[in-house]
This record gives structure tokens, sequence and C-alpha cells, in this order.
């Protein structure tokens, strides 16, 4: 797979949705795209129906906050070729960065089917709405408890409760346990 | 007297069953849409087993870190923690000697092959075949044996650690395995003779919840569940690790002996010959373990892990379990997730029920080997 024919092949599917190639990790054996996220969707479906690539499920899909922006990786592979490609993207958080603050991206789902569960995982727990995700669709909360949780708990800026079910939570019941954010020693 | 054939008239029936139920594999509630006996429309709830493990890891330092990604199946600690070791050692770019390696393989293989007899024995209750509960679960108490001569632990060994592995091997504990290997062998051939060709079970498993490869490949389904259904997938093949290139094995597929590729029975099947290829690469190992160090540097309480980010991946007993590790430069990660194996299978496992029998449920949900602390993780 030639790095520049890809690019191409994406600009030609979404124009300016490809930012940059860069090499992943330490031994920069893989190699990763970072995309433009509201273009996600288009260069999912290019690089799956693209026959010389055809990239048809994902592997791994991650989510982590940084500098006041979520970071979307996707790690994509070619079941005919076993050929690996990491596509990235990253949205900037809301001014403040409010730990109940929905942030909205496009699903993958349509393209790629094998997300679905982590986008129901990762959008519970980070705060973020899956636009054309089904959304019969529920991951880890219980639909016992769906509506009760406070906040999205992989932010950073997430609060512990102060109390679960009329209940102190353990973290303030233990005097050496860490706050959110504290290290322990 | 004349007997004529009847048909009852149905009308659609809601039901809901667990979080607790006893053939249920673990905690979750199945809400079933029946028409008579037939399930017309079925949805897995989870959520009842979350532990909020990749935040834990997040609040402690990287040496703890080890602890809490042996939670993510507690029943197959070794592969999470050889995930994370591998991405911690990418990112510290750290050396892990060969000995250490090799004990890592000797504890994964013996993981996988506790795993598989656990799975035997939760799709011998599905079945209602007792008997071979029992014979599984007895060899099973063989290897948590040698688990608990080597670190104490029986569950959970919290083993592994960021360049080698905790302990050395305990005297005997090599010899030992080879007389495990050996004594499970000979109980496979028992298995066969009891269980896998039994009639019984080959009733009640085979042409149940087929899934055909390219349904699986669309799912993204790896490992046993995966090759059953006839697709080569084993990250011990596709991006070896820890010294598995130098091994010598094979990876068994599907062959639909019972009935259909990639039906419960196929599953099952798959899962007794990588028992066999486990043992072969458990007497490879302990044939040539190494002399040497088993870890390259003891980890300091302060351990610091580079700023940076790696990815590692290791085929655990359920498939391909995938470790991305963030670190900042301080002592403790920024972000650790992890792949698990059971996602697509829980995705799955819907699909397969719709059109089955109601009395098929806990066999096919069995047969997925679905591990709902990897998905509550």
């Amino acid at each position: 797979m030639e790095t520049n024919e890809l690019i191409q092949k994406l600009e030609d599917a979404a124009p300016g949705g490809v930012l940059e190639a860069r090499p992943f990790g330490r031994d920069g054996a893989e190699l990763s795209l970072w995309v433009e996220m509201g273009a996600i969707l288009k260069i999912a479906h290019a690089l799956k129906s693209d026959p010389a690539f055809s990239f048809d499920y994902v592997e791994n899909f991650a989510v982590m906050e940084m500098e006041a922006a979520l970071v979307f990786t996707y790690w994509i592979r070619s079941s005919s070729t076993g050929l690996p490609l990491m596509i990235r993207g990253s949205v900037e958080l809301p001014r403040g960065n409010k730990a109940d603050d929905l942030i909205e991206v496009a699903s993958v789902s349509s393209a790629w089917p094998s997300v679905v569960p982590q986008e129901m995982e990762l959008g519970e727990l980070f705060g973020i709405k899956f636009i054309g995700l089904d959304p019969r669709a529920h991951g880890l909360v219980s639909s016992r408890l769906a509506g009760t949780a406070v906040g999205f708990p992989l932010r950073k800026g997430f609060v512990f409760p102060t109390e679960i079910n009329g209940q102190p939570h353990m973290r303030r019941l233990t005097p050496s346990a860490p706050a959110a954010g504290e290290v322990l020693p | 007297m004349n007997f004529e054939r009847e048909t009852l008239p149905t009308t659609p029936a809601d039901w809901v069953v667990g979080p607790y139920h006893s053939p249920w594999i673990s905690h979750f509630r199945a809400h079933f849409t029946l028409d008579g006996e037939i399930i017309v429309r079925a949805g897995l709830e989870g959520g009842f087993l979350h532990r909020g493990l990749e935040k834990a890891l997040e609040l402690h330092p990287w040496q703890s870190s080890i602890v809490y990604a042996g939670r993510v199946d507690p029943e197959a600690a070794s592969f999470a923690e050889h995930a994370l070791c591998l991405a911690v050692e990418k990112l510290c770019e750290l050396e892990v000697p060969a000995r250490a390696q090799c004990i890592r393989v000797i504890v994964d293989e013996l993981t996988r092959v506790s795993s598989h007899l656990k799975y035997i024995a939760r799709i011998a209750q599905a079945t209602s075949s007792e008997t071979m509960v029992h014979f599984a679960l007895r060899d099973r108490e063989k290897i948590l044996d040698l688990f608990e001569l080597l670190s104490g632990a029986r569950f959970s060994l919290s083993f592994l650690r960021f360049g080698g592995v905790a302990n050395d091997v305990t005297e005997g504990f090599i010899e030992r395995v080879v007389e495990v290997c050996d004594l499970i062998r000979f109980r496979l051939k028992e298995y066969n003779d009891l269980f896998s060709y039994n009639q019984a079970f080959l009733a009640r498993s085979a042409y149940v919840g087929v899934v055909e490869p390219g349904f699986a490949r669309r799912c993204g389904l790896t490992g046993p569940n995966a090759r059953a259904s006839a697709i080569v997938a084993d990250v011990r093949k596709t991006s070896p690790y820890s010294g598995y290139e130098q091994l010598d094995f094979e990876v068994p597929l599907g062959q639909g002996e019972g009935g259909a590729i990639g039906d419960a029975h196929d599953r099952y099947v798959i899962r007794l010959r990588e028992i066999t290829q486990s043992l072969e690469i458990l007497r490879q190992v302990c044939d040539a373990l190494p002399a040497g160090p088993f870890a390259s540097a003891p980890v300091e309480r302060d351990f610091k892990v580079p700023t940076g980010e790696a990815y590692a991946r290791v085929e655990s007993a359920r498939g391909l379990l995938g470790c991305y590790a963030v670190a900042d430069g301080s002592a403790r990660p920024t972000r650790v997730q992890f792949r698990v194996p059971t996602g697509p299978s829980w995705q799955l496992a819907p699909m397969l029920l719709e059109g089955a029998r109601l009395q098929d449920a806990p066999t096919i949900l069995a047969s997925l080997d679905l591990c709902v602390s990897e998905l509550d993780r």
C-alpha cells in the first residue's frame, strides 16, 4: 500500500479531510493518518469500499482526553490483505470542559459495524453522541440505571459524587483514597 | 385413539431473564420476545459488573496498573497483564530477558488451557452433561495448582512485571508442568469418548448458532470463535510477541465436522484442539527454558514512563486483546484502554439468538465464551 496513493484517494473522497500522515509509536511500525473528524464517515466508506485497500473492520477504537480535546483513534484492518492502518482525529472540548457537555461525532458503524460495542461504551464513558448509531444500542449503563448517571467518568474533569443511592461514596469514606487527578503516595 | 397434529395459537410473550440466572455464564440480563418457543427478538444488557478499571488505572501509579489489568478478566488474568506490559515496554524501550519471555509464554499457555477447560465445563453445563462439567473442572484444578506453585495465587496472579516477571519459576515447577501436560493430553481422549461426539451433545450443539465466515469478519470476531468459522486469525502467528515466532504450533480451523462450519459444536471442538496446541507449546518451552535473569530490572515504586503512546496485541483465550497506553512522563498513566475480544461476540449474540429455540439460548451463549467481566471493566 503506497501512502501517497492512499492519501490521494482519500482526498478525492473527502477533500481537505486528511491532515497528515505520521508514524505511530516509538518504533513507527504503524502508519497513522490524522483526519478531520467532520469527514470521518466519508473517509471510512472510502477506506472500506476501495478494492485496493478494503479496510473492512475496526480492530480497536479508543478515545482519550488531552489538552482540552478528545482524541479519537481507530485501528482498522483489511481482512483480505491483513494490513493495519490507524485513523486519528480530534474534537475540541467546549470552553471550560464541563464534565457533562456532550460532544457530537459521526458514527462510523454504517461502514464498520464491528465498531458498535466500542462506540456505545465510549459514548457513555466520555459523553460522546455518535450520530447515526442505533439509538436502541446501549452499552454499560443498565436500563434500570439509565438517566441516573452524573457526568462522564473518563473525562479528566470528572468529579466523583459524594454519595451513591443515599450512601456516602467509598472514595470519601477512606481518608487515603485520592480525589480525581490526585496521585497515591 | 386418533392423535391429530395440532398447531397451538401463540401470542408473542416478553421474557426478561437475569442478571442472576444459573444457566447464564455471568451477570447480564437477556430480553427475549418469544413466539411459542422461538426467540423472535433478543437483546442483551450488561453493566451489572462494572468496576471502572480504566478510570482506576488513571488514578494509580504505573506499578499498580498490572493488578488492575489482571482484573479485566480474572479467569484469564495473565493476558491483559501481558498486553499492558508489552505496551509499557514499548514506551520505555525495555528489553525483556529471554527467560522472562519463556516464563510469560508458559503462564499464558497454562491460562489458555485453564480458560478453555472452564469453557468446556460451561458448555457441558448448558447442555446438561453434569459428568463432563466435573471432568473439566477436575483437570482445571491441576492448572490452578501450578499457578499456586508459581505465584502463590490461584486466580489473578499479578505475576508479570514491566521488563519481566515477578519471580523465577519455583523448584520443580517445570517438571510439574510437563506432568500436567501429559495428564491433560490423556484426558482429552476421555473428553472425546465421553462428550465431544456424544449424540446427545451433537444434537444440542450441531447446526446451533452458526456464524458464517463473512458475518464473523464484519463483526470483527477474533480468536477461537473466528477460527471456528474458518477465519485464520491468531496474533501469535500474525504479529508474534514474546518469542512465539520461534515456536512450532498450528492454528486449528473449524471444519463443520459435527454439523456446519462455525456452529456451536465447531466452537467447542476448536478449543479442544487449541488445548492440544497449547500443550505442544508448553512442551517446547519447558524443554528449552534458557538460563538467565527473570527481569531486566526491578520496578521501583516511583516508576515513570516517558511521554508517548503505544499499542500492543496479544492472543488471549478468547481472541485479540489489545492494550493502548498513553504516558505523559509522570508516575501514573494518562490513559490505558483495553480492546477486549468479548465485544464482537457480545454484539453477535442477539443476532444468533433470534430465530433460535429458547432451549438453545444457553448453548449459544456458552459456546460464544462471553466474558462479561471484560465488557464491564
